[in-house]
């Protein structure tokens, strides 16, 4: 589904963040993206949602080869993506509906189906009573569980979470743990940034430990590590 | 409740995924391009007036030429033969001696009441000729018959300040079509920049938009879609502001003839309080779709 190839990234004429990164992820896989400050998640995130192009290397998505599309095939790609940001990026001028609707409009999909489909996905996160409320009036948690919502209204094939529950206490932040997986179950691959001990110990999922821009896999079901370059 | 109202507009009512109904300079764009409407009406307007007078001047004088003949040499039978001999020319309407009174009334401007003074006076007589369409060949065989019958005549033809006054009318008409054009262009450069700056405040929201997957073209569309509205507001305000200013120069023009320049508008020009601020929105229209690609652009 996502394949990186000996992927670098720089910023400008800087020093490289990512080094020569390659990793599998195949469809319906769950791994958490682990590693100290400034190793190089969120830019690693970036490449994962097509936000940035590599300074090298080869990065697939869907069966494409990034590199090689233009604007518009590039676009539709990242549909296929969904993203929790850590802080939310919700619009605040947006209500709920509004914002989880939002990638339904970017998609075309017809304003009745956007009623039904944004208001069941509300009730389903509990803020159906709360979605004509704009972001700055709801909690962080319920911003959260709009972002959440917003993320997953396109049913993406690839899901990625920045620290999803940095905001959350540990009650709430392992129930939003509970939906990415049933996401997972229903198919959904997912990457969560994270770097909660205890949802690492809960969840037995593979890890890709970034450090000074260079990438492992730890598998706790084996409790092996290698060299991310030799995953598959 | 309040905050519900607002929601549903803040979306549904203005459509806008970025904030841009928030004013953030969205008045300074309205009176921008109403502005820039009405100094380009004012221009336009110029430019079709200047037209209609300059034709005005010349019509009357294009198909038309003197003969100026010194009175003391030629005889009464000479000056009849000239007219005959110009009668006869192809393409003259009619060639007519000016009678005296005719004389009296066009020089008494300057001798006032000359009395019994204009017998003893070397008055040349004037013979003006009046034709259908003016051509070289025309004048040519006019002042040959002329030269032919009383060789001292001298044929006017009123080329050489007719030829000044068009080019002055035509100076004018292109300063005003400059001014116009420099009018466009300084919109366009406007709202290009007021689309910049605006895509620059908004810039995470673009990003979150782009990273959604929204093509250029989805995005491009709010922001042509924000400059129409405020161009179709500002250019209805200038066209407004135009037509009062016309009105009010013509309502002068008819009260008090030669105070202000008249205002020469016939039957379809008038569209112009139409098409001028209509070309405007296009301008701004363009120039916001060009900016806004170029700008996403910058994105991978």
């Amino acid at each position: 589904m996502i394949k990186f190839e000996h992927v670098g990234l720089r910023y400008g004429i800087g020093p490289e963040v990512l080094s020569d990164i390659s990793f599998t992820l195949a469809p319906g896989s769950f791994h958490f993206l682990c590693g100290p400050s400034g190793a190089g998640k969120t830019s690693l995130m970036s490449l994962l949602y097509l936000g940035r192009r590599p300074t090298r290397g080869m990065v697939e998505a869907f069966g494409h080869n990034t590199n090689l599309l233009d604007r518009v095939a590039l676009s539709e790609e990242r549909r296929k993506i969904g993203v929790v940001f850590q802080d939310f990026r919700l619009l605040p001028h947006m209500s709920a509906f509004d914002n989880v609707a939002l990638p339904l409009r970017i998609n075309d999909v017809p304003e009745k189906k956007i009623k039904d489909h944004v208001e069941e996905l509300l009730d389903w996160v509990g803020l159906g009573d709360s979605m004509h409320r704009l972001p700055p009036t709801l909690s962080g948690g319920q911003q959260q569980r709009i972002a959440v919502a917003r993320a997953v209204i396109t049913n993406p094939r690839l899901l990625l979470a920045d620290e999803p529950t940095g905001n959350l206490d540990d009650e709430i932040g392992m129930k939003l743990m509970g939906l990415f997986e049933q996401l997972n179950k229903m198919g959904t691959t997912i990457v969560i940034a994270t770097h909660s001990l205890q949802i690492l110990e809960r969840l037995p999922h593979p890890r890709l430990i970034l450090e000074s821009g260079h990438l492992k896999v730890f598998d706790p079901a084996t409790s092996s590590s290698v060299e991310a370059a030799h995953v598959v | 409740m309040s905050f519900k109202v607002f929601a549903i507009s803040s979306r549904g009512g203005a459509g806008y995924d970025v904030p841009l109904h928030l004013k953030l300079g969205t008045e300074f764009l309205v009176i921008l391009t109403g502005l820039m409407t009405f100094l380009s009406l004012l221009a336009a307007i110029a430019n079709l007036s200047l037209g209609h007078m300059t034709h005005a001047w010349t019509s009357g004088l294009e198909n038309t030429l003197t003969i100026e003949i010194p009175a003391p040499n030629v005889s009464e039978e000479s000056v009849s033969k000239l007219l005959d001999g110009l009668r006869k020319i192809s393409g003259v309407e009619e060639a007519k001696l000016l009678s005296q009174k005719d004389m009296q009334d066009l020089l008494s401007p300057w001798l006032g009441d000359a009395g019994s003074i204009w017998d003893d006076l070397p008055v040349p007589k004037l013979v003006t000729v009046s034709f259908s369409e003016r051509t070289p060949q025309l004048i040519k065989d006019i002042s040959a018959t002329t030269r032919k019958i009383i060789p001292d005549a001298r044929v006017d033809a009123h080329e050489d300040w007719l030829a000044d006054l068009m080019k002055l009318a035509h100076g004018l008409k292109l300063t005003a079509l400059a001014v116009f054009i420099l009018i466009m262009m300084v919109t366009a450069v406007v709202i290009a920049g007021a689309v910049r700056s605006r895509m620059a405040i908004h810039h995470r929201e673009l990003e979150l938009l782009h990273i959604m997957g929204a093509s250029d073209r989805y995005i491009t569309g709010q922001f042509v879609r924000y400059i129409l509205m405020q161009s179709l507001k500002g250019s209805s305000l200038g066209a407004v502001a135009g037509l009062a200013v016309a009105g009010f120069f013509l309502f002068l023009a008819r009260r008090n003839p030669g105070t202000v320049p008249e205002l020469t508008l016939q039957g379809a020009e008038w569209l112009v309080f139409a098409a001028v601020p209509c070309l405007l929105i296009v301008i701004g229209l363009v120039s916001a779709r060009i900016t806004s690609l170029r700008v996403l652009g910058e994105m991978p």
